[in-house]
């Protein structure tokens, strides 16, 4: 449990580095900050509640479903002719790489206490 | 995946070479397949971190640092305390990346930006207090900032930008010759006689320009979505942007942004000039965009893209010439 909350805690901490560069670009305006930040705080939260709710594990599986979904949406939208992908390192290991890893610490944990 | 290897620097692929093979390493001992969960991914990260060290190029990577981390991956499966020593390695390991990236004493590309990801996932599995867990989501917030301004500052140099935080850009070609030099000068000198009707900026939005973002700022973008798609590319009379110093008592037209309409597809040669993509996070919740962050990621509930490539094309000759990367906002506030 200790690993899937060190996860969590990075994994929200790169979306709100990530909320930086939307803010910077938006001028500043607040109101860009308020969904990511709230999805941040989401998966931190849920980090530490994994070990006492079952209902926590269940969310967490179901968020990180949704963020290897939006990666593969993402390298779909890049096939339109106006958009690309680019496909980089830091970029696999973090939005790929690491949400596949909490989705299938997850996936064990249900099952074992199924 | 075009420009996955340009991200990676020539002398960081043995160090590439040794990330990809530390796992296989690791399955061989015994006493890491018998360690507990926890344990294996601490002494995991650990080990390869120091493996990864012996492959990296000083100041990055060194004997001192793939022994420091090889030794607490030992501590850590012989059940010793290590936590703590790596709550100072990792952010020294972190500052000494920054501080020579910063004074361009090495090249920060993919391989050192994954090997930095590896460090603070480190960090986030290890601590247990709030504190600590509170201080990690500090560094990856300041770490990642540093590594912004290191990416900006690093615009204006004939390398490519590896850290593609935001921006792609190709390496430059082979020095343009005479004629291409002269083509290019051409081209400004077209592009300034053929946009002097967008002087004022209410004629440039009577033609269908509108502002990508807040419409007042230093350098703000007015893009023609009608000759994004009209499949011309560098046609100084249907500029795919403009781009204008807006004040509150009035606007300055700065230059043009020329885009090919195929994104992925290279722009034309112009004399030397170089090309860029910028890769933007895009939200919905409300419309916004901006920049991906150096560890390759977008804020929560937006998705990533890399638009086609652009190139400006100054009108007001600012230093570094009609084809500079990009101007300075001190410089810009001081035009009269």
């Amino acid at each position: 449990m200790a690993v899937l909350r060190g996860l969590l805690l990075l994994q929200g901490a790169l979306g709100l580095t990530g909320t930086l560069g939307m803010l910077t670009l938006m001028g500043f305006n607040p109101v860009y900050a308020v969904a990511p930040v709230a999805h941040a705080a989401l998966l931190m939260t849920l980090g530490a509640l994994l070990e006492r709710r079952r209902w926590a594990l269940v969310a967490t599986l179901v968020a990180e479903v949704l963020a290897v979904a939006g990666w593969e949406g993402q390298l779909l939208l890049g096939l339109l002719p106006q958009l690309d992908f680019t496909v980089n390192l830091t970029g696999l290991l973090t939005t790929l790489a690491l949400p596949l890893t909490v989705l299938v610490l997850c996936a064990r944990r249900v099952t074992a206490r199924a | 995946m075009r420009d996955f290897w340009l991200g990676i620097a020539p002398s960081h692929r043995v160090a590439l070479l040794l990330l990809v093979a530390s796992p296989l390493l690791l399955v061989q001992l015994p006493a890491w397949r018998r360690a507990g969960s926890e344990v294996r991914w601490c002494s995991g990260l650990l080990a390869t971190l120091a493996v990864v060290h012996i492959g990296l190029p000083w100041p990055l990577g060194s004997v001192l640092s793939a022994g420091l981390f090889g030794w607490l991956a030992v501590r850590c499966l012989a059940g010793r305390s290590w936590r703590v020593q790596a709550g100072f390695l990792v952010p020294a390991q972190l500052l000494l990346f920054v501080a020579a990236s910063g004074v361009r004493a090495v090249a920060p590309d993919q391989v050192a930006l994954t090997v930095a990801c590896l460090e603070l996932a480190l960090l986030a599995v290890s601590c247990r207090r709030f504190l600590a867990r509170v201080g990690t989501v500090a560094l990856v917030l300041v770490f990642g900032t540093a590594m912004w301004a290191v990416s900006l500052a690093a615009h204006d140099h004939d390398g490519p930008d590896r850290i593609q935080a935001g921006t792609v850009r190709r390496p430059a070609g082979p020095p343009p010759s005479a004629v291409e030099r002269a083509a290019a000068r051409d081209l400004a000198a077209r592009v300034r006689a053929s946009t002097t009707r967008y002087a004022d900026l209410a004629a440039a939005e009577a033609d269908g320009y509108h502002a990508t973002g807040p419409r007042t700022g230093t350098q703000v973008h007015f893009e023609h979505k009608g000759h994004q798609h009209d499949g011309r590319v560098l046609d100084p009379a249907a500029p795919e942007q403009l781009v204008y110093a807006v004040r509150p008592d009035r606007a300055i037209l700065l230059g043009v942004v020329f885009q090919v309409p195929v994104a992925g597809a290279a722009g034309p040669s112009i004399g030397g000039a170089r090309w860029h993509a910028h890769d933007v996070c895009v939200g919905l919740l409300p419309p916004g965009f901006g920049v991906v962050s150096p560890f390759g990621s977008c804020p929560g509930l937006t998705f990533a893209t890399t638009l086609p490539e652009m190139i400006h094309v100054w009108t007001v000759d600012p230093p570094g010439g009609p084809y500079a990367d990009h101007l300075d906002d001190a410089w810009v506030d001081a035009l009269p």
